[in-house]
């Protein structure tokens, strides 16, 4: 990196260095078919339009997103403190992993359920890239690995329900569709690729994510204009184009594993989508979202009686129980038989169904039934 | 009397028993493509017991976290239990529970009224109580708990706990009289709660007066995409209901004059994991539109003629008060330019006894094209002197 006339603080961190290490989530940065696959993006105006010019140079190229983590203080150990202050310190209960500050070490507390210690580390390995705490709106450098860091860290903060916290720190992301999250920008770094340095789960998050505001629907309008790109790059695939439109080589089996890729993704923005309409309480909508999922083509076998059961469940919280036993129905109509656990769901739906007539004493009785057949998969302790 | 700031041995704890909910699940979004999602799934999956992070609602259900709102036409149960605290043995623990609102106070059958149970150290005695709620406002549940201790010493003590009731429905009706006697209702059912309600079944209870026909659309067979709207009501929103009310034969029309009961709305409904309520609407009436002393009807009217071609249209006279009417008919071809009389006018039609009907034929001719309304027909009770004036009895369409 030049080092005169710079317009950001690169000592922290050495960016060829960075661009070598692979993370547990593979090099991204590569130009293998699956890393094309997988970071195809169709670029937005905006962005489209400052590669039609040349780039200037890395020095004076402006920064568009300028993220920064909002909290310094760590998350703390809620349960630890719990497990303290009730079975005193010669019992400490909880005992806490200690990992090496890696990307590894996240993946360890990840695994282990230690979620919390998680995002703490996020924010230290993030402040290696100049984005820590109180660096938001100050210009800073993006790879893949950062953003990769960003994902998990959004991912970890929704499965906290740490809403507010996740919101203003994927503001500072706009709509994702900034210049300097595509490849194309840092041509030196990453030569001749084209494609989006965002993870897919980020795209969604932060479409999913905006259903915990004040404006609920602003989720809809993201996770519509996600369905639009995903469309317009299996329309490029379906016409023997790359995902981004431009013409190269691509097998047909490629270009078959990369239509499955999007399809599936295509279905998991769905069912963000029925999520995101659950929470602002419009079921009929959800369940729409949902079947569209089932009837698709790509929709595993598993996948559709798990939904067909979700949607019966929904339906018998709302109080119909006709439609919910229709769900019911179907979804015994797609259980794997040979899987021991299904029988349980099956007695499982049956139980619920007396539940909500009151017939509590044969709702236990069929719920013995299911745990018999298989161990753990619906649980129930009511006093009747 | 024991003094009540004692410690007591015993104590009560209420639980409100509604139906459990299905726990909801934490949900974060999962790229297929991405390896790591399967494990941040499994590591939550392992902090929840959820089986994945895509479905909002666990196959988990929890017992009532919080009392929910309560409302009118549901069912109150809950679980009274007392539990022996102390080291001592209390013997002839009774429990009575009451419910109280504004206007009255209700004793809850409870069968530990009796005050012959015995509860040693740390043992509980518990029991289910159901009450059908029929009031709305505030609503306090009062235990009263009587005991003696190993010494002998009567101990007592109360426990309160309020809740207010609200309104889940609202009904508006609308009432429209057709023109051979039948009454249709339209009920318009608004849901004035916070979550959303199935309606399981309106019906009408018509009074003896009245047969009813329910004119709703059977529920729509089962379609994983519907077309039509949800299949339950959120709150705010309101739904339609159409019955028609024919009068029985056996009663005369002057039954169904002034003010009449029409029936019973019935309303059964169910809200979240089968939660069941029921009202009744008081018996709502109906003003019958006044005919006075004599009433047309017209039996028989073409809806379309043609243009010169003559016409007839039969009309019912019916007697509605209680002396005979002598009846002469002029007919007044003033008023309805488009057509003309080609009947006699002056004519005596004879004696109508009370609640007695009399047909008369009547001819027209039409000279203008178009929508014509028949008008003009005016008859005399020749006893009273008194003349009865009928316009616009029907309309044709000439063509």
């Amino acid at each position: 990196m030049d080092g005169a006339g710079m317009s950001r603080d690169d000592s922290v961190v050495n960016l060829d260095d960075m661009a070598q290490t692979t993370t547990s989530r593979g090099s991204k940065g590569g130009h293998s078919p699956f890393d094309r696959r997988t970071t195809a993006w169709i670029p937005s105006s905006r962005a489209a339009q400052v590669f039609a010019q040349p780039l200037p140079a890395a020095d004076k190229r402006l920064s568009y997103t300028m993220p920064g983590i909002m909290q310094e203080a760590p998350l703390g150990d809620p349960v630890g403190d719990l497990a303290k202050k009730h079975l005193g310190d010669v019992h400490a209960a909880v005992v806490r992993p200690s990992v090496e500050r890696s990307t590894d070490g996240l993946r360890r507390l990840i695994a282990s359920g230690n979620l919390r210690s998680a995002v703490d580390l996020t924010g230290v390995l993030l402040a290696a890239y100049n984005q820590g705490f109180g660096k938001a709106h100050s210009p800073s450098k993006h790879t893949v690995e950062s953003l990769e860091l960003w994902c998990v860290r959004f991912q970890l903060l929704m499965a906290l329900k740490m809403n507010t916290l996740l919101h203003s720190e994927l503001e500072t992301f706009g709509d994702l569709e900034a210049p300097d999250m595509f490849f194309q920008y840092y041509p030196e770094i990453y030569p001749m690729k084209r494609g989006s340095m965002v993870p897919f789960s980020m795209r969604v998050i932060h479409a999913e994510a905006a259903k915990f505001t004040p404006n609920p629907s602003d989720a809809l309008t993201r996770l519509n204009k996600l369905i639009a790109n995903i469309n317009a790059i299996m329309s490029n695939l379906s016409h023997g184009r790359w995902e981004d439109g431009s013409v190269g080589e691509l097998s047909d089996d490629d270009r078959l594993e990369s239509e499955a890729l999007w399809k599936s993704r295509l279905n998991a923005v769905r069912q963000s989508m029925a999520r995101t309409f659950f929470t602002i309480k419009e079921y009929h909508l959800a369940s729409a979202s949902l079947a569209q999922v089932c009837h698709s083509e790509n929709c595993s076998l598993e996948e559709k009686s798990r939904i067909y059961s979700s949607l019966g469940r929904i339906n018998l919280e709302l109080g119909d129980q006709q439609q919910a036993a229709e769900w019911f129905q179907k979804c015994s109509e797609f259980v794997d038989p040979t899987n021991p656990a299904a029988k349980g769901i099956v007695i499982g739906h049956k139980a619920y169904q007396k539940m909500f007539y009151g017939n509590y004493a044969e709702a236990y009785e069929l719920m013995l039934e299911a745990a018999a057949a298989n161990d753990a998969n619906v649980d129930v302790s009511h006093l009747s | 009397m024991a003094d009540s700031s004692r410690d007591q041995l015993l104590t009560l704890k209420v639980m409100r028993l509604t139906r459990p909910a299905f726990a909801h699940n934490l949900t974060v979004p999962i790229d297929p493509a991405d390896a790591f999602g399967a494990e941040l799934q499994t590591a939550m999956a392992s902090a929840t017991g959820q089986t994945s992070a895509g479905d909002p609602l666990g196959s988990y259900v929890v017992l009532p976290q919080s009392f929910e709102n309560i409302y009118l036409g549901e069912t109150f149960t809950f679980y009274m239990c007392v539990h022996n605290d102390s080291n001592q043995i209390a013997t002839e623990v009774a429990i009575k529970a009451d419910l109280q609102t504004s206007s009255q106070r209700v004793a809850l059958p409870c069968k530990m009224q009796e005050p012959v149970a015995e509860l040693s150290p740390d043992q509980a005695l518990g029991e289910v109580i159901s009450h059908e709620i029929k009031e709305i406002g505030q609503h306090i549940l009062v235990c009263a708990v009587t005991y003696n201790t190993a010494a002998g010493e009567k101990m007592y003590f109360r426990k309160f706990f309020k809740f207010p009731v609200a309104k889940p429905l609202d009904v508006r009706t609308k009432f429209y009289n057709a023109e051979n006697d039948d009454v249709y209702l339209e009920a318009q059912i608004q849901n004035t709660s916070t979550i959303p309600m199935v309606l399981e079944r309106i019906s009408l209870e018509p009074s003896e007066l009245y047969d009813c026909n329910e004119l709703n659309p059977p529920r729509a067979p089962f379609s994983e995409t519907p077309i039509e709207g949800p299949s339950y009501l959120s709150p705010q929103d309101t739904r339609q209901f159409l019955y028609c009310l024919s009068p029985k034969k056996e009663y005369t029309l002057k039954s169904y004059r002034g003010v009449t009961s029409i029936g019973k709305l019935d309303m059964i409904w169910r809200t979240s994991m089968g939660e069941r309520g029921r009202l009744q609407t008081s018996q709502l009436q109906r003003m019958a539109p006044g005919y006075g002393d004599l009433r047309l009807t017209v039996e028989e009217v073409p809806a379309t003629v043609r243009m010169h071609e003559m016409f007839k249209i039969v009309c019912r006279l019916h007697n509605c008060c209680d002396r005979a009417l002598d009846l002469q008919i002029v007919l007044d071809g003033s008023l309805q330019p488009g057509l003309i009389w080609s009947s006699t006018s002056g004519r005596h039609l004879g004696q109508v006894p009370p609640n007695g009907d009399f047909d008369v034929t009547l001819n027209l001719v039409p000279v203008a094209f178009g929508l014509q309304v028949i008008s003009g027909i005016r008859l005399t009770d020749t006893f009273l002197k008194r003349t009865y004036e009928h316009d616009e009895v029907a309309q044709v369409f000439v063509s």
